[in-house]
């Protein structure tokens, strides 16, 4: 395999010299992947989230172009990227599924969707538009094969778009360059991505190829024998700790040109913005996590680990970021943009905070909780902002307007209707996004938080929704252990498919009162009224 | 597809197109295509010999067959013998001297043999096919007899919507462009629809109807075509106007039942939406009613639409007493003088709730709602499937809604004793069999069906070889999964490769 390397890359170092030179930026080498490219002059390398993906590496036009179509008014704008992919043939030869059982007894089951380069083009043009290939050709650079395709994107998307990919057959690897721009620009861009594309050269590597274990989705049948609640207190921390160092070692290892990596009590902070943007950011994040340590403790005992915040240099970077990124991470990781918009921009920051923070603490809690707790809960924290080292929540104008009209007009929900209206018929209140959040305020920070009566309303709340959790999942261990009663007829069926039907609206209104009854079974209605008397006492 | 798989095609194609190397080739009459296997003519149908077995294809559901080289005379009566023995043979009614016949069979295969390589370069969109009738503009990777078929029942919808509500089409639209997709692949990829989206039109320019060809279920095809197409002709009602969502769905599903005639090319609406229907009685049975002055002043996107405002819609278009009030009210909504229209982004109009509600009321001359929901109602109830496709589709939507044990297989069953030709129903009714504990045997019996029904569905073919597999006969199982890649090497096998693993996870 070495000698067929050395040879690939002598081949392309002779095939290097007859490309065209034109002003274009330094040659961007990775050497444990063993390739090199020069991307077009001013691209610049991004960051990636590099979680079992192919794409190894993304260059942004340092301009961006815009479309707009008469008809609908409808804008779009788009920095054109040159994608570097790389599927490994250990990888696109697996085919089918495989079982694995560890020793937790989970059994994870690979199932490999991306068998070439031309599948994974098909993947991405998809998540631009509608598609077809205009062209595709063979040709032989140096000693590879290369598979050159033209797309045009043209259907359901705002401003006709090109694709264009030239895919190397490697000794050991299918490796891909991506490029995707407005057709209009064609003439102007074609020129640079497709000399850039040229400059493309394998070299002995000295790392490892990527992934080599997953490719598409993966499934997780998780042994109901054998959950994460059998784990110890240590080994979750250890687990956890183990995870964030796995990702902080990543990215220190591949850091881009320009980022900077320092680290305070609770964050890895991977920055690409300037420096007393970074510095406050830092400074915001460990002021958050304070608070939230502080005023809801409660939540759980969970162990919180540390976290990333990746701060980019604009917009742009952290929705290509954003879009690179899986859907689940070992260790949390909160990505976050410099903007002028500093409301916007720390408003998202917060939430992700709260979220990677509760996903520690007690993650039943994110998809548990009713749904008046939980987006209250996250939209309070999402008006955090920091003077010093302290947090104070400044809610939106529009909401403070909302809230004096919905007073004015009698349509404030008494307390008790936060805790006992199911979602359906919350959502149906009027105001009920900017009701949810003073409501959450007042418990978490306002004036029941103070109050020697009504402090304990969140807390006690929290410890009856764990115990309602609980039993619940205790009782559909139980359900799945017994035999499910089978109709005996077409009339039973009918029957248990009614009872089905409605049984989603009666379940969340039996678990809201199986908790209120736990948490408040001794409130009188005297009680719900000094409750909601100082709620409305409490309200801007 | 696969690289190998787009290897093999490209060659085939190529050699096709050279038309020196011929290869037999098959088109079944649902547009389908198949080359590169070796084909045997049979009384009955044709026998395709694949690597891993022989596929029998019905007489009924071919088209047409192309068979490499030139079959062998066989002289059938004393005279064609006779002749025979003098060196002749019968050819278009003519006796012709051996060279002659197989020079002209030879002249004639290699004619057909390039009208397929045509009709197959067309499927890949950049070559796709470009027509025009009176009132659309067609791009198409169909073959050209369902082009033809679609085009015609385009035109006639035309003719009839626009006779009965009066429409034009704006001078500065043009021809409307509908692009007809050969599979759903193609649709969600060419006319990049999401997931789950079967048709659609976009009705901001440049203007464009776009639809798939379900092969499993050509029924499907024509209800989006009919759904679609209906949402085009209404904007021609008032191309500023955006009717409110439940009457808009609402009229584009009750024409979406509409039936289709291709001998005659005509078409007759107000049959029963079986799925609509279906899912209307699973809400009657739980109890979840639509009351009917909601209904009328909604704004919202509700799916419920989709079924209980076509069941209103239907009862009101079908109705001798509210039909030409529904209409006049329908019309007027976009066209009536007086009528409050307010904005609705992108320079449009519509209609608040309130003055839909009340245009209702006014045309259709409603003094007492509740009874005319009432009379609905009753409606409804008295609403029947009927036929191989109702019951299709009512034991399908029962088995997804998890009565599998009673309601589904019933349905199931009467489809197919009433003559189902869809594959899936058998699939469907065999998972039935063996949720219910009937027996391996029983279920394996309703797949072998299914294979018969559609013997080149290579995801029938899995699911037989899923259920060899769960009865231990892993031979046979291995060699159907095979075949089932052979027939199309993109199948989805997860199922069953998962299946296989665990199967045999004891034993690693």
């Amino acid at each position: 395999m070495k000698r067929h390397v050395a040879v690939v890359a002598l081949a392309f170092a002779a095939g290097a010299a007859l490309a065209p030179e034109t002003a274009r930026a330094d040659t961007y080498k990775d050497e444990k992947l063993g390739y090199e490219i020069r991307p077009p002059r001013k691209w610049e390398r991004m960051p990636l989230a590099q979680e079992g993906d192919w794409l190894v590496a993304r260059f942004l036009c340092d301009r961006e172009y815009e479309a707009a179509e008469v008809s609908t008014g409808f804008y779009s704008s788009l920095r054109p990227n040159l994608d570097v992919v790389v599927l490994p043939n250990a990888v696109t030869e697996r085919s089918g599924a495989e079982v694995e059982k560890k020793d937790d007894g989970e059994i994870v089951v690979h199932r490999e969707s991306t068998k070439s380069i031309r599948a994974y083009l098909e993947e991405y043009c998809r998540g631009i538009g509608g598609f077809h290939f205009v062209k595709e050709e063979d040709a032989q650079i140096d000693d590879m094969v290369v598979h050159q395709y033209e797309i045009t994107v043209d259907k359901l998307v705002t401003g006709e778009r090109r694709v264009l990919c030239w895919a190397f057959e490697g000794p050991d690897a299918e490796w891909g360059l991506i490029s995707h721009f407005f057709a209009d620009h064609e003439k102007k861009l074609a020129p640079d991505i497709l000399a850039a594309f040229r400059t493309f050269k394998l070299s002995a590597r000295t790392g490892a190829l990527p992934g080599g274990e997953v490719t598409g989705s993966t499934i997780r049948v998780v042994d109901p024998d054998k959950d994460d609640e059998e784990r110890t207190p240590e080994e979750r921390q250890k687990d956890r700790d183990d995870a964030f160092n796995r990702m902080a070692a990543r990215i220190r290892d591949g850091l881009p040109k320009d980022w900077t990596v320092t680290e305070s009590k609770h964050f890895l902070v991977v920055s690409h913005a300037d420096k007393r943007f970074t510095k406050g950011m830092t400074e915001h994040a460990e002021a958050l996590r304070k608070w939230l340590d502080d005023n809801l403790d409660f939540l759980g005992d969970g162990y919180v680990g540390k976290c990333i915040l990746r701060i980019c240099a604009d917009n742009d970077e952290y929705v290509t970021y954003q879009n690179s990124r899986g859907w689940f991470s070992d260790a949390p990781e909160v990505v976050t943009y410099k903007s002028d918009f500093a409301s916007f921009t720390f408003g998202s920051a917060n939430r992700e905070l709260y979220r990677a923070w509760l996903r520690d603490k007690d993650e039943r809690f994110g998809w548990g909780a009713p749904a008046w707790l939980e987006n209250g809960l996250a939209d309070v924290v999402s008006d955090a902002y920091s003077k010093g080292n302290k947090i104070v929540l400044v809610p939106y104008t529009g909401q403070l307007v909302e809230m004096a009209q919905l007073e004015k007009q009698k349509k404030l929900l008494h307390v008790r209707d936060f805790f006992t209206m199911t979602s359906e018929e919350l959502f149906k209140s009027e105001g009920s996004w900017s009701q949810l959040r003073f409501f959450a305020e007042f418990l978490v920070a306002g004036k029941a938080s103070r109050s020697k009566r009504f402090r304990d309303v969140l807390p006690s709340y929290f410890a009856a929704l764990d115990e309602v959790l609980r039993e619940e999942d205790e009782r559909e261990k139980a359900e799945h252990a017994e035999p499910q009663k089978q109709p005996e007829s077409e009339e039973e069926e009918d029957a248990l498919f009614k009872a089905r039907q409605t049984s989603w609206r009666a379940k969340e209104k039996e678990k809201l009162q199986s908790i209120v009854e736990k948490a408040f079974g001794d409130f009188t209605e005297k009680d719900w009224d000094a409750l909601d008397r100082l709620y409305r006492s409490d309200l801007p | 597809m696969s690289r190998r798989a787009l290897a093999l095609a490209a060659l085939t194609l190529a050699a096709l197109l050279a038309g020196s190397a011929r290869a037999d080739q098959l088109v079944l009459k649902d547009g389908r295509m198949v080359d590169g296997v070796k084909i045997v003519k049979k009384d009955d149908g044709v026998d395709l010999l694949y690597e891993h077995g022989t596929v029998h294809v019905r007489a009924d559901l071919v088209d047409e067959v192309t068979i490499d080289g030139t079959p062998a005379y066989e002289p059938r009566t004393d005279e064609e013998r006779e002749m025979r023995e003098k060196g002749f043979v019968r050819w278009n009614k003519r006796w012709v001297t051996v060279e002659y016949r197989e020079k002209k069979l030879r002249e004639e295969q290699e004619k057909r043999v390039a009208q397929l390589a045509e009709e197959a370069r067309h499927r890949n969109w950049v070559d796709r096919y470009q027509f025009e009738t009176k009132h659309f503009k067609f791009e198409s990777t169909l073959p050209p007899a369902i082009n033809e078929e679609y085009s015609a029942l385009m035109e006639t919808y035309f003719e009839e919507f626009s006779k009965l509500w009066k429409t034009r089409v704006p001078k500065d639209w043009g021809k409307l462009t509908v692009c007809f997709h050969r599979d759903l692949k193609s649709f969600e990829e060419i006319g990049g629809a999401p997931r789950g989206v079967i048709g659609y039109y976009r009705f901001v320019e440049p203007r464009e109807l776009h639809f798939f060809h379900d092969r499993r279920q050509p029924a499907n095809t024509l209800a989006v075509m009919f759904h679609e197409t209906n949402h085009y002709l209404t904007d021609l009602l008032d191309e500023r106007f955006q009717y409110p969502h439940w009457v808009n769905e609402a009229m584009a599903e009750y024409y979406g039942s509409a039936t289709w005639d291709p001998a005659t090319k005509s078409m007759q609406v107000g049959a029963i939406q079986m799925g609509r229907l279906a899912e209307l009685q699973a809400d009657v049975a739980a109890e979840k009613f639509f009351p009917l002055s909601d209904l009328l002043a909604d704004e919202s996107r509700d799916y419920r639409h989709y079924y209980w405002g076509w069941s209103f819609v239907h009862f009101m278009m079908e109705s001798p007493k509210y039909s030409a009030g529904f209409r006049s009210f329908f019309s007027e909504l976009a066209r009536g003088r007086g009528v409050d229209h307010k904005a609705f982004g992108m320079n449009f109009t519509t209609v608040s709730g309130e003055v839909c509600r009340d245009l209702f009321l006014k045309k259709v001359k409603v003094k007492d709602l509740d009874a005319l929901q009432d009379e609905w109602y009753a409606y409804i109830r008295g609403l029947q499937g009927g036929g191989v496709l109702a019951l299709e589709q009512a034991g399908t939507s029962a088995f997804r809604q998890g009565r599998w044990k009673f309601r589904a297989p019933r349905l199931l069953k009467e489809a197919i004793d009433a003559g189902s030709r869809n594959a899936q129903v058998y699939v469907t009714y065999a998972k039935c069999l063996l949720l219910k504990g009937e027996g391996d045997e029983a279920a394996l019996k309703v797949l072998e069906q299914a294979t018969q029904v559609d013997p080149l569905d290579a995801a029938v073919w899995a699911e037989l070889g899923y259920h060899l597999l769960n009865m231990q006969r892993k031979a046979e199982s291995e060699r159907i999964i095979a075949l089932a890649k052979e027939i199309d090497p993109e199948v989805d096998l997860l199922n069953l490769e998962i299946a296989r693993v665990l199967a045999s996870g004891d034993d690693d």
